[in-house]
């Protein structure tokens, strides 16, 4: 994710033109194409205003990297695309079977 | 209800020559990254060629629109004018819960998806094969859908994506 595409989505989200939403911030278009085109790169908290400026704000969250899931990850590349749709299917079907097990 | 056997959906979509794109959590899977779904969805092409075999294909799996209140579907004719409608039909069929999206979030729809789709053989005797959108496109969609589960699962799927680059480069 990059401020890049994310101005770009929350500008498409707002249907807003790059001049009205220049006009929103009290700057001009050629700013605002800048920015999507990746020529300049805003700071964070001009990426914010940007967001609130269309009706969105950034929900950031910190969380620990959990290794076990690049081991699920490294499981499932060694696998065929026909590999990993079976074995999804076996997963969901015998949870499916406990969870009616366990309400009766 | 009906274990969910997605590779018989994926064949009887097939077996009528429908066009469409695999997305959402079974392509994501496809693509290898380790996640659950319990439903196929699938962005159709919107001609009306298309949706005439569509029907045809829902027909046959006995898909029916499934609510809150009726969680496993109600009787409905799918007629191909309906199916054009943007709406995202969220169906329950023979075979399990089958997603018809037009236009996922932050796409424009099949032929914007199809660019970057890959065809994968997702299951043998007979071989099937079925073309499924890039994981890149998956995780666009579900940003942009923003939804609190879209939003789960993009962690998982971003480092998926990060191994695969990896790998190719």
């Amino acid at each position: 994710m990059t401020a890049r595409s994310l101005i770009v989505e929350a500008r498409r989200r707002a249907k807003l033109t790059q001049r009205e939403l220049a006009d929103r911030l009290g700057t001009h278009q050629p700013v605002v194409a800048r920015w999507e085109s990746g020529r300049t790169s805003p700071d964070f908290a001009t990426v914010e205003n940007v967001l609130f400026a269309c009706g969105l704000h950034l929900s950031v969250a910190l969380s620990p990297v959990d290794e076990h899931d690049d081991v699920l990850i490294e499981r499932e590349l060694r696998r065929t695309p026909h590999e990993r749709l079976t074995s999804m299917v076996g997963a969901v079907n015998a949870l499916g079977r406990m969870a009616d097990l366990a309400h009766g | 209800m009906a274990e969910f056997d997605p590779v018989a959906i994926l064949r009887a979509l097939t077996k009528y020559e429908v066009d469409f794109v695999v997305v959402g959590g079974v392509a994501a899977r496809l693509r290898g990254a380790p996640i659950l779904t319990q439903d196929v969805d699938v962005t159709p092409a919107m001609t009306d060629r298309n949706l005439e075999n569509l029907a045809k294909a829902l027909e046959e799996l006995d898909a029916r629109p499934r609510t809150k209140p009726e969680p496993e579907g109600v009787r409905f004719p799918f007629d191909p004018h309906l199916l054009k409608s943007p709406t995202a039909w969220t169906m329950v069929t023979r075979f399990g819960d089958l997603d018809l999206v037009a236009s996922p979030a932050g796409t424009g729809g099949y032929s914007d998806l199809v660019r970057d789709a890959d065809e994968l053989l997702v299951a043998v005797d007979p071989d099937l094969r079925v073309m499924v959108a890039s994981l890149v496109d998956v995780i666009r969609s579900k940003q942009a859908a923003g939804r609190e589960k879209d939003l789960a699962a993009l962690p998982l799927l971003r480092r998926t994506l990060t191994r695969l680059a990896d790998e190719e480069g």
